[in-house]
């Protein structure tokens, strides 16, 4: 196979590979928590995919890698072996170590680091295969020999799986000089004994020439079931290649990794068949519906036919809204997939911090627009991180509170009207106010404490480096945790709240669109110019007569709204439009909500609602402060989509110039 | 050698040639909604079928006066880099069959466009034809302008 054809098919093997990993991972889990022995097969089954994919792309380190493990794991599932924690623990290291060696493998870099080798020490003692890890070190030596004795002795019904020795042979061939000699022994003594399906030879082949291990083994991949096959090193060559490249890889394997993570956003959708059945059906339903329509071309049109000409418009408009359904539910994924990371770091902080934590998933087929879910994942990373370090607390903290020792994690989604609700909870101490209030006050964020609600005291962790953690650990408490949280969220046009009891925990609410690729927005008239505010936003609009307006010093305005003083911007202004209203009782104050600031947004008149459907202004021009993107009005024109928040950003900046 | 077409313009009664393979469509001057904070040059942007292009004055971008936009004024839509973006000039006039050898170099003389944004000169009969350079001529200041929503380390390509 061509070099370009194989790099297509590794891309997929990775892909399926990490999708096998993350089974592992998640049945090993399961098995952690008791549970039955079916789980051990599809350990073993993923295990089984990888090695024999990673041989068949090119990929010997990983193949001789997950060998290891799936000898492991063979000996589990016969029964051989019981499955103990130990165990679970090593395979979970082994499946982190795999997702490294696949991270590197995209990077194009070497795929064998310290860590593996370690790991395969350490999956070799496990198998009691060289009790000492010296064992397994001085397995990894043989991996690279210049002459190798290969004896190869394929079950007789091995031709009937459609295998042919000599094409294996010949394929040994290419690695080096090969001399064969072929194993008469199982020959039947007389030729009426002799079954002609059936293969009766065996062949042992001299190979000459610098070759790996796991190239010779991968070869005889296929067949690995159907023969006896023993490879023997003739001649060693030092490892020290092999050695050499180690510690780099180590500190790759972060960077490597973000890296992975990085590309992962832009790849492929899965979309079920039956999505694509359901749009097939629509589209022909939208073609009959047309060509309906089309008989309208000729002939007068009477009353009766303008009854039907109406019916079938309708019928288009129907049609119209369901296939836009339809095609936004193919962005559509369950949230599971972000769910889905936390069983394993949550065991894992959990351990660290010495604390019992049982986790709780509640609505994880909730699908949502896969930009949002891709975007979800590090902020719910945060908070999770946060409940286990800050809220929960040690077994004997908790009995002494006199709550059961496994405090309780609880991850939630749900739809809720058109957003996506996730909520984060647990059932630890609550924020602790005080040390919210000192710590505020220290950092001069507020005078004292007296007088602010709970609600307000809350907001104070939202803002920039904020801890309380009297000890920084590599957990949190480095202060750059609740004010990125909300900025992520608020990025997806979300937004975060938080309620907590003390005593009895605190739960973190994300509040979501469903999707980006539509928003609903009010159209607002600026002189000769339209813009969509976004109406998830808008708290409501005002007219307001013109003394109710104050100008400040340094050139703001502000208004009285329910109590609160707002900043104005004006919409002209910032955009500079021309032959837009100036006079404040002529226009419209329209209050919105960004960030968490409310401000007044002054336009001239909002014409109407719509969906819009948003284009990116970046695709062929670049970003617009203040402008969140572009849509297309009914005649064709386009609009500009107000962003709120890089708006109410952008008016901090002026006032602070 | 092969020849190259290219579609000829007209702006300022000059005659200008783009490469024909930049070009994706030509179209009747439309209005086009303006965007905030643009450069003076950048008159708004269109809907290409569904598309947000940008939309440039030939004339503000070569700093001539810009004149009212009559029947003739179109818009040409030019790829550049898989970003598309669109030209206003007085008028088209032909498509040009233009052998490599017919090119010459453009001479630093007074064109009233800056000699930065042409790969030079031919003659069509009697007519002189400037080539503009269409890679440059959202170059350097626009390419920047356009890389600046992307990563810092592209600017690197945009400069080279």
């Amino acid at each position: 196979m061509s070099k370009a054809g194989l790099a297509q098919f590794q891309q997929v093997f990775i892909e399926e590979s990490l999708e096998g990993l993350d089974t592992m991972e998640s049945s090993l889990l399961a098995l952690d928590n008791g549970g039955d022995g079916e789980l051990v097969h599809t350990i073993f089954r993923a295990a089984h995919s990888i090695k024999g994919g990673a041989a068949t792309f090119g990929f010997p380190e990983i193949s001789s890698f997950t060998h290891e493990a799936e000898s492991l794991l063979d000996e589990v599932r016969s029964g051989k072996r019981a499955i103990d924690g130990g165990i679970i623990e090593l395979l979970l290291r082994t499946v982190d170590c795999l997702r490294g060696m696949f991270a590197r493998a995209q990077g194009g870099e070497p795929l064998n680091d310290a860590v593996a080798a370690g790991l395969r020490g350490e999956l070799a003692a496990a198998m009691g295969r060289g009790a000492a890890a010296g064992g397994a070190q001085e397995r990894r030596e043989v991996d690279q020999a210049d002459a190798w004795t290969v004896r190869f002795r394929p079950h007789p019904g091995m031709l009937a799986g459609g295998n042919d020795p000599l094409r294996l042979i010949r394929e040994l061939g290419a690695l080096g000089e090969i001399a064969v000699t072929p194993i008469f022994d199982r020959l039947p003594a007389t030729l009426a004994a002799l079954e002609p399906t059936e293969c009766h030879l065996g062949w042992t082949i001299a190979l000459k020439g610098p070759a790996r291990r796991a190239d010779i083994a991968a070869v005889f991949d296929w067949v690995e079931d159907e023969c006896d096959l023993a490879i023997e090193a003739q001649h060693v060559v030092a490892p020290a290649a092999a050695a050499a490249p180690a510690p780099a890889a180590v500190a790759d394997a972060g960077a490597a990794r973000a890296q992975r993570e990085a590309s992962a956003e832009s790849s492929s959708v899965r979309v079920s068949i039956d999505k694509i059945d359901g749009l097939i059906n629509l589209v022909g339903e939208l073609v009959i519906t047309q060509s309906m329509l089309d008989t309208f071309r000729e002939g007068e049109i009477d009353a009766a036919r303008m009854a039907v000409l109406e019916q079938g418009l309708a019928q288009l408009a129907r049609h119209t809204r369901e296939l836009q359904e339809s095609v936004m539910g193919i962005r559509m994924l369950p949230i599971a997939s972000v769910f889905n990371r936390f069983p394993r770091m949550v065991r894992d902080i959990s351990q660290k911090l010495g604390k019992q934590v049982k986790l709780e998933m509640i609505g994880e087929h909730t699908e949502l627009d896969k930009t949002v879910l891709e975007k979800i994942g590090d902020p719910m990373v945060h908070l999770v991180r946060n409940a286990i370090d800050h809220g929960l607390e040690t077994p004997d903290k908790r009995r002494a509170a006199g709550k059961p020792d496994v405090g309780t994690l609880t991850l939630q989604a749900a739809h809720r009207g058109g957003s996506i609700v996730v909520e984060v909870s647990d059932d630890g101490a609550g924020l602790n106010r005080e040390a919210i209030v000192a710590k505020a006050v220290q950092r001069g964020l507020i005078a004292s404490g007296e007088g602010l609600s709970d609600d307000a005291v809350a907001e104070l962790i939202f803002q920039p480096g904020f801890s309380t953690a009297a000890v920084t650990t590599d957990l949190s408490g480095r202060g750059v945790g609740m004010d990125v949280v909300r900025r992520n969220v608020a990025d997806l046009g979300g937004s975060v709240t938080i309620r907590s009891t003390p005593g009895q925990g605190s739960v973190f609410t994300i509040t979501l669109p469903l999707t980006l690729a539509i928003i609903d927005g009010l159209t607002a008239a600026v002189g000769e110019e339209r813009y969509i505010v976004p109406l998830v936003s808008i708290v409501e609009s005002v007219q307001l007569k013109a003394e109710a307006v104050r100008s400040v010093a340094g050139g703001g305005e502000l208004f009285r709204f329910r109590g609160e003083y707002l900043p104005v911007i004006r919409l002209h202004d910032v955009f500079g439009c021309s032959g837009a209203v100036q006079a404040i009782d002529q226009g419209l104050m329209v209050v919105v909500e960004g960030d968490g600031t409310r401000v007044g947004l002054f336009v001239d008149g909002l014409i109407g609602q719509q969906q819009a459907v948003v284009k990116s202004l970046e695709a062929n021009y670049r970003r617009v402060q203040g402008i969140s993107g572009a849509t297309i009005l009914a005649d064709g024109s386009v609009a500009l989509i107000v962003d709120i928040v890089g708006l109410v950003r952008l008016q901090g900046r002026r006032k602070a110039a | 050698m092969s020849d190259t077409q290219y579609l000829t313009v007209n702006l300022a009664h000059e005659e200008y040639g783009i490469d024909i393979l930049a070009v994706r469509e030509i179209r009747g001057w439309t209005p086009v909604t303006r965007i905030p904070q643009a450069p003076h040059y950048v008159l708004g942007v269109l809907n290409l079928r569904g598309a947000i292009v940008p939309v440039i004055d030939m004339r503000l971008r070569f700093g001539l006066p810009r004149e009212e936009y009559g029947p003739t004024t179109v818009t040409v839509i030019i790829t550049v880099a898989g970003r598309n973006f669109g030209v206003v000039v007085d008028a088209v006039s032909d498509v040009l069959d233009v052998v490599a050898d017919a090119i010459r170099p453009v001479p630093d003389m007074g064109t009233a466009v800056d000699t930065e944004y042409l790969k030079g000169l031919t003659s069509a009969g009697e007519r002189m034809v400037l080539l503009l350079d269409v890679d440059k001529l959202l170059q350097p200041q626009d390419a920047q302008m356009l890389e600046a929503a992307l990563p810092a380390a592209s600017d690197v390509k945009a400069v080279a």
